[in-house]
């Protein structure tokens, strides 16, 4: 009895799901459970899945084993850019992570109105380049550090963009870990991430 | 009671589920041709590296392997062939992970596991997955390994949200130095707490799908 009816209530959801999705096809504006679409992020420097120019690197610009402690090199953050935000967005987190786990760069309580973020904002939070009530931190610097990747095959690895629309703005603190900005983002998603992979630096130009 | 509350307990398992079910339509995407640069041949030598003969690194993962709108009301989907080279020094076992990158589950930022398998000995016979490791049995993976998704206890595959728009799914190899003491039902923040202090490697391998999906 107990089964049947788990396996009742499985199969009409399940139902319930395709048919939205067969709608969606359609008409072609299927939404989500938040009634957005899904969140694209982009570079006008960079497709997803290719090599990170070197611009934006370390080690196009600098050796990373010469970079003092919180010191930026000559790396300049990439411009970044996105559309589609699910409703209900008052705030992102955009994470650049590596194969690691390592933070490359956080950039925290941007407005839920800002679309983009210019190439190049300097270290620290009070540039005008950098959107009002937003900080950023990398995990050894308090701003873009830039991959250090050696451009050998065998050296490359990959670093992942994730852009988290929210409800609200974070209260953590400026020099909060990957963990604690992950945790407490807990709850407050108010759609999927958009996402990017930069390969580096292996192939980059 | 019990029975309420086994009820209350099925309906919030596939809320979650539905809620990865992110149906979008396919406008602006940046995934729909990859054209990988890095060729995955030149990037293998002497490191950890995890392959599948079914698709590449950063290609479209076939439809064969996102289960359709049948398999997807049973759980059931076919897994991918996956294989591993170069294990490092001191690995005793390996951890197989798939996510989701794009969905989060229940509002939370995670990305949302599709597939574990665990416990695989680092032995020169069992550095593989074969295609199609059915769900809810062991007896296609080596002994003492086991697999299950944030759901079932097996594969689930890409779900029917990433038709109208791809999303990225990230395999992951752990190459560790321990075998796990973990439950049969661990979820994917648990496993990742287990492996703490315990890989000797770690090596990824994407997958786009389903919009250039064949």
């Amino acid at each position: 009895m107990r089964i049947q009816l788990k396996r009742f209530v499985t199969i009409l959801v399940l139902l319930l799901g395709i048919v939205n999705t067969a709608v969606g096809r359609q008409t072609g504006t299927t939404t989500d459970r938040h009634g957005q679409i899904q969140m694209v992020l982009s570079s006008p420097a960079f497709k997803d899945m290719e090599p990170l120019p070197l611009k934006y690197t370390q080690t196009g610009t600098r050796p990373s084993v010469t970079l003092p402690e919180g010191m930026i090199g000559a790396a300049v953050s990439p411009p970044l850019q996105w559309s589609n935000v699910p409703q209900g967005t008052n705030a992102f987190v955009l994470m650049l992570s590596d194969t690691s786990d390592t933070l490359m760069w956080a950039v925290v309580n941007i407005p839920g109105n800002i679309r983009s973020l210019p190439e190049a904002i300097p270290n620290g939070n009070k540039s005008e380049k950098l959107p009002a009530g937003a900080f950023q931190k990398s995990y050894r610097t308090n701003g873009w550090i830039g991959p250090g990747a050696a451009v050998t095959p065998e050296a490359a690895i990959r670093y992942y963009w994730r852009l988290y629309p929210l409800d609200k703005r974070l209260d953590v603190a400026v020099d909060a870990t990957r963990d604690e900005i992950l945790s407490a983002m807990e709850g407050h998603l108010t759609g999927n991430k958009a996402v990017m992979i930069s390969p580096c630096c292996y192939g980059s130009k | 009671m019990s029975m309420r509350m086994q009820l209350m307990r099925s309906i919030l398992l596939l809320s979650i589920a539905f809620s990865t079910l992110r149906v979008s339509a396919s406008q602006g995407g940046t995934t729909g041709a990859p054209s990988p640069q890095v060729p995955a041949s030149a990037a293998t030598q002497g490191r950890l590296t995890l392959t599948s003969s079914a698709f590449s690194d950063y290609g479209a993962l076939p439809l064969k392997y996102a289960p359709n709108s049948a398999a997807v009301v049973t759980f059931d989907a076919t897994s991918p062939p996956l294989a591993w080279t170069n294990p490092p020094a001191r690995t005793v076992s390996f951890v197989l992970t798939m996510t989701d990158m794009e969905s989060s589950m229940g509002d939370n930022p995670q990305d949302v596991l599709l597939w574990m398998v665990v416990n695989i000995p680092n032995n020169a016979t069992s550095r593989l997955l074969a295609e199609g490791v059915p769900r809810g049995r062991t007896s296609m993976l080596p002994e003492g390994a086991f697999h299950r998704s944030f759901l079932t206890n097996g594969y689930l595959g890409p779900q029917p949200g990433a038709n109208l728009h791809s999303h990225h799914y990230l395999f992951e190899l752990y190459a560790l130095d321990t075998i796990l003491d973990l439950p049969r039902d661990v979820t994917l923040d648990q496993l990742r707490t287990a492996m703490k202090g315990h890989q000797t490697g770690r090596a990824p391998l994407v997958a786009t799908c389903c919009v250039a999906s064949k």
